[in-house]
């Protein structure tokens, strides 16, 4: 009997909704599930969007990477389309497969996560009535001629586009001729609900785990190796906090390109035995508690996931003032900042920071306080509000084409119009 | 030959063993094109000393840091001791032991023996650093007239020092700042004179000057000067006669004790009066043909090979001979890493492709630097002579001239002059020195700079120089200020610098200290006599080689860098000096600097040294000081010797005219 009705409730559930208003279908469209931060939003984002009302589904260029397994029972089928380069056939024949599928299973919109699915859906989107976030989570991917360019025309196509910074809406707007409203900024979201690991028990652990006595102090860095993160500088610096205080040792946690070279690059300054490369880590975001100080080193960010958990965790942060790190951190109130690619001032920075014991709980203590305003509810919820937008304005550009003496204000206003026409519209104004 | 480098720390600081070899090693790595043979490290407690070595003498057993007996003493050296033999019998009669014959261990024998002052025995070239145990004390010293370089920073408690400012930019200690007030010296006088350079923090010991760091305490001391006082030397009963006689004996002696090599050795011949001294005494000397090195440009008006081959055929050389195509932009950002900071003579380009090439052929060359600053070559003794005069003029006149040339414009004709004869002696002559008059680089700098420079006057360091009373005589007046300031700061630097980027050791004979203070003591007269420069040089060379020489005309500036600018630079020059990067630093008046390009491009005044000024001094902003760049620019991306240049010319032994 209870079976029954909890069933019978279950099919209302599912249904009443899609009688009174039918749930938009939206395809996410993704890179691959590697750990990195734009990969770790999208999943947190898939696994609680309200599938009541929104038919969610998965498309990704490759499937690849350990963060799918967190979503797989909620999408047990993944459509790839395996982009290998931009400029031969196979890239036309993945476009247009993944025209063909928008169109035959009538997607309403589709939203992209990173450039390079924003490269694919782009132009499969083109002259259909498929709707398109695109999303620009770096200040600038590379000094690469085709992802500068790239990023612009997609920016200049999408309906959307999803940015997680301020800084990168003001790039955009300052380098581009995107029109303002078309740009939404989504904050990053931090899972709240979890509980940070005690910071001393962490510290302990990892002591443990790279057989140090329990007085050393750690300085972390949790990114990709990659020449952007900045890590040349972090471990040039850390040969100058070395020089000046004792028992301290840095946790380089993340791999990539150059992890070789930077793991040369600490053997070649003789401190070795003082920088401790722990690779990939699925618990990454417990290890920040085990932190004094963690730091960002990177020459360039949008809104860098490890500064909010970082924060959350509640361990005093040196980051570099880039992008969107400085809409988080005010120097010496909720963090400490020092200009990019300087070695000896995020030396001094860090050294000033061990040193300070008590200004440096308060610092973290009022960053993990900053930081509970990035919830992953608010980022989820936003998302949530800019799909009903885009299907509205869509249904009521439907609605309007066959007559269009009527509602033409509505299909004029700025931020609801396709392209062409915002761009007309753009022109007029 | 070598480059060294070291540090000492402050008792008490605890820095990992490790990262001390690592550090040093660095430091050293750095230096690598100085010492390409060996490398060598002591690293004890709070005393790391390294080098690189370029093996010329002792090829065998001449391994750094080298101790004496018992390891007490470590030491570090750079440069070479002529009369090192001498003092090796003296040394071994009072009972020391040499394990080897190099001339290194005669330095720390000897300081063994006679401590600081050993270094007032010395002759030759050096920069070396002793470790002394039993005392904890560190003793660098380096040469009178300072041919091979030695920086130092005392920074938290250490002393770090070496032979070129990159090597103590690896410390970990050290920060990388602008010394706002050498940029404005650089301006000026186309380098940062000694003592201070263009990094905050660190600092050049000055030719001639001792350090010692015990306890703690720095101390930096003269134990040498040049001594043009006169009065005592001058001999009135003498005549010139005497005077060329010992000069020839001299200069042949001073030659002949630099011939001393385990490797091959020649000569760079420019077909000057100096170049051509050297090789004309190394021919009669060495008794099988010398190996000579020329360098021209495909810009014929600056050719000056046609006098270099006159030597070569009078000497019957082994001559090669070089000619530089406008290829050879690509060398601009070689010569500013290897120069440490901004350097505005253009001749580094000769220099440094003069020693590429030299490099195929020998690793030790001699060359005849330092003629101009002793004999009095230079033109300007002349003008300055001339305009003697002027300090008639009531100064009430003076103020008035000065004034009515600031109002002129800047590209006025007549500005500079008007300008130059308002002035007071001392600054007059500061003044013809310039590169950029004062008040172009009160023009050029951006009001920001000009607000952090304050008060600071650049012709303020030279002005003090001037008022020592050097000697009576104007122009030995000049001369010693010239042995000062030019010689070791523009002329010496470029030498070393250059030659050492391609591990070749220049040798200057006519900068043998015995030679100078014989010079010294000739009477000015007989050195700049009438209209005619180096008067006893001419006198004393006359018959040894050929008349042309002697009578040709003095050549100004050999680089035609001018046309340069125009053509096959310009793109470098003017993206380099109008691009963001530049803009944003602020350091200069960016309308300044476009009307300076503007008038240059127009042809309108030929602005070519001062924008290769403002063309290095960015270039090394870029990689010093922005990181960046500089982290990728891990040496120097030394460029093949073909893309340099064309045309090498091999001349037969034996050829003559």
């Amino acid at each position: 009997m209870n079976m029954l009705l909890e069933r019978k409730v279950t099919i209302d559930q599912s249904s009443a909704p899609t009688n009174k208003h039918p749930r938009p279908r939206v395809l996410h469209l993704i890179n691959n599930f590697e750990i990195g931060g734009t990969e770790r939003q999208a999943v947190e984002l898939l696994k609680r969007l309200d599938t009541d009302r929104y038919d969610v589904r998965l498309a990704a260029l490759r499937n690849l990477g350990p963060l799918y397994g967190e979503i797989a029972a909620r999408f047990p089928s993944v459509a790839e389309f395996p982009l290998t380069s931009f400029y031969d056939a196979n890239a036309v024949r993945q476009v247009l497969r993944l025209r063909s599928l928008m169109v035959r299973e009538q997607v309403d919109i589709l939203h992209a996560h990173d450039f390079y699915a924003g490269m694919l859906g782009i132009p499969a989107a083109q002259y259909t009535r498929v709707r398109v976030i695109a999303s620009q989570r770096h200040l600038q991917l590379s000094d690469r001629r085709v992802h500068i360019w790239g990023q612009r025309l997609i920016n200049r196509l999408a309906h959307r586009v999803l940015v997680n910074s301020e800084a990168i809406r003001r790039r955009i707007l300052t380098t581009s001729g995107v029109s303002a409203e078309k740009i939404v900024v989504i904050n990053n979201g931090l899972n709240l609900l979890e509980q940070p690991p005690a910071p001393q028990a962490t510290h302990d652990e990892l002591c443990h785990e790279l057989g140090l006595q329990p007085e050393v102090r750690f300085i972390g860095i949790v990114a990709r190796l990659r020449e952007e993160k900045g890590h040349r500088f972090f471990i040039d610096a850390a040969r100058r906090v070395i020089l000046s205080t004792d028992n301290v040792h840095f946790v380089v946690v993340g791999d990539g390109p150059l992890r070789h070279e930077i793991q040369a690059q600490a053997n070649r300054f003789g401190i070795g035995a003082r920088v401790h490369f722990v690779g990939d880590r699925m618990d990454a975001s417990r290890l920040y508690a085990g932190f004094d100080v963690s730091v960002l080193a990177s020459l360039h960010e949008g809104f860098p996931n490890a500064v909010l958990e970082a924060m959350t965790a509640g361990v005093a942060v040196v980051a570099t003032a880039v992008g969107g790190v400085t809409e988080l951190i005010q120097d010496n109130s909720t963090g400490y900042l020092v200009p990019p690619a300087n070695a000896e001032a995020l030396a001094q920075r860090i050294t000033f920071a061990l040193g300070d014991e008590k200004g440096r709980a308060a610092i973290a203590a009022r960053g993990c306080e900053f930081v509970k305003r990035f919830s992953m509810g608010k980022m989820v919820k936003a998302v949530e509000t800019l799909y009903d937008e885009l299907y509205t304005t869509r249904k009521s550009e439907r609605n309007c084409l066959p007559a269009l003496e009527g509602p033409v204000v509505q299909a004029f206003q700025p931020d609801g119009a396709l392209p062409r026409r915002a761009k007309a519209s753009g022109s007029e104004a | 030959m070598c480059g060294i480098a070291g540090f000492v720390r402050q008792a008490g600081m605890a820095t990992p063993p490790e990262m001390a070899r690592a550090t040093i090693k660095q430091m050293c790595d750095v230096i690598e094109h100085r010492g390409p043979d060996d490398e060598g490290y002591f690293v004890r407690d709070d005393v790391a000393l390294g080098m690189r070595r370029l093996s010329i003498i002792d090829l065998a057993t001449g391994r750094q840091p080298m101790s004496n007996e018992d390891g007490t003493i470590w030491i570090i050296f750079n440069g070479e001791i002529y009369n090192h033999r001498e003092l090796r019998h003296a040394l071994i009669k009072r009972g020391h032991v040499f394990s080897t014959r190099s001339d290194t261990e005669t330095i720390v024998h000897l300081y063994e023996e006679e401590g600081e002052r050993c270094v007032e025995r010395l002759r030759g070239m050096f920069a070396f650093a002793i470790w002394d145990q039993r005392d904890h004390k560190l003793f660098m010293a380096r040469d009178r007239v300072g041919k091979k370089p030695l920086h130092y920073a005392f920074v938290r408690g250490t002393l770090i020092f070496g032979s070129e400012i990159k090597s103590l930019l690896q410390h970990p200690a050290m920060e990388r700042k602008v010394n706002p007030n050498a940029i404005s010296d650089f301006l000026s006088f186309g380098y940062v004179p000694d003592p201070a350079t263009a990094f905050q923090n660190i600092l050049r010991l000055p030719p001639g000057f001792a350090l010692t760091l015990k306890n703690g305490h720095l101390r930096v001391y003269p134990y040498w000067d040049f001594n043009y006082s006169g009065e005592s030397v001058h001999n009135p009963t003498r005549g010139e006669g005497d005077y060329v006689a010992q000069l020839r004996e001299l200069i042949a002696e001073s030659v002949r004790l630099r011939l001393e090599s385990d490797v091959p050795l020649g000569a760079f011949l420019s077909g000057g009066i100096d170049s051509t001294t050297v090789v004309a005494t190394m021919a009669r000397e060495m008794g099988r043909p010398v190996k000579t090195f020329s360098i021209g440009f495909s810009e014929s008006d600056y050719d000056e090979l046609a006098y270099a081959r006159t030597a070569a055929r009078h000497f019957h050389t082994d001559h090669h001979e070089f000619v530089v195509t406008p290829d050879v932009c690509k060398l601009v950002e070689e010569i500013v890493w290897h120069h440490d900071e901004p350097f505005a003579d253009v001749s580094s380009i000769p220099t440094y492709v003069v020693s590429k090439m030299a490099r195929e052929h020998v690793t030790v060359v001699l060359s005849g630097d330092g003629g101009d600053e002793l004999f009095g070559g230079y033109e300007r003794y002349l003008v300055d002579d001339r305009r003697r005069g002027f300090d008639c003029i009531p100064s009430v006149i003076r103020k008035g001239l000065l004034r009515l040339s600031r109002s002129l414009p800047q590209s006025a004709y007549g500005k500079n002059f008007l300008r130059n004869a308002s002035l007071a002696a001392p600054a007059r002559y500061v003044d013809s020195l310039c590169y950029i008059s004062e008040d172009a680089k009160h023009a050029l700098l951006s009001d920001e700079t000009r607000r952090g420079l304050g008060n600071y006057n650049s012709a303020d360091a030279f002005a003090n120089l001037f008022a020592v009373p050097a000697s009576p005589d104007p122009l030995d007046h000049l001369l010693y200020l010239d042995s000062k300031t030019y010689l070791p700061g523009d002329i010496l630097t470029k030498v070393d610098r250059m030659t050492m980027a391609h591990s070749i050791e220049a040798r200057a004979p006519l900068l043998d200290h015995k030679l100078i203070e014989f010079v010294q003591s000739i009477p000015a007269g007989l050195k700049l006599r009438g209209r005619e420069t180096k008067s006893i040089l001419k006198k004393a060379v006359a018959g040894l080689i050929p008349e042309e020489i002697i009578n040709r005309p003095k050549q100004g500036f050999g680089v035609p860098i001018r046309k340069w600018f125009n053509g096959e630079l310009r793109e470098l020059l003017h993206d380099t000096l109008t691009d963001k990067q530049t803009r944003e630093r602020g350091l200069l008046n960016q309308r300044a600097v476009l009307a300076v390009l503007d008038e240059h491009r127009r042809g309108r005044r030929d602005y070519a040294v001062h924008l290769w000024g403002l063309l290095t001094l960015e270039l090394w902003h870029r990689g010093f000081i922005d990181r960046r760049p500089c982290l990728r620019f891990s040496g120097a991306k030394r460029s093949s010797l073909e893309t340099l240049a064309a045309g090498v010319a091999v001349m037969p032994e034996g050829i003559t005219a």
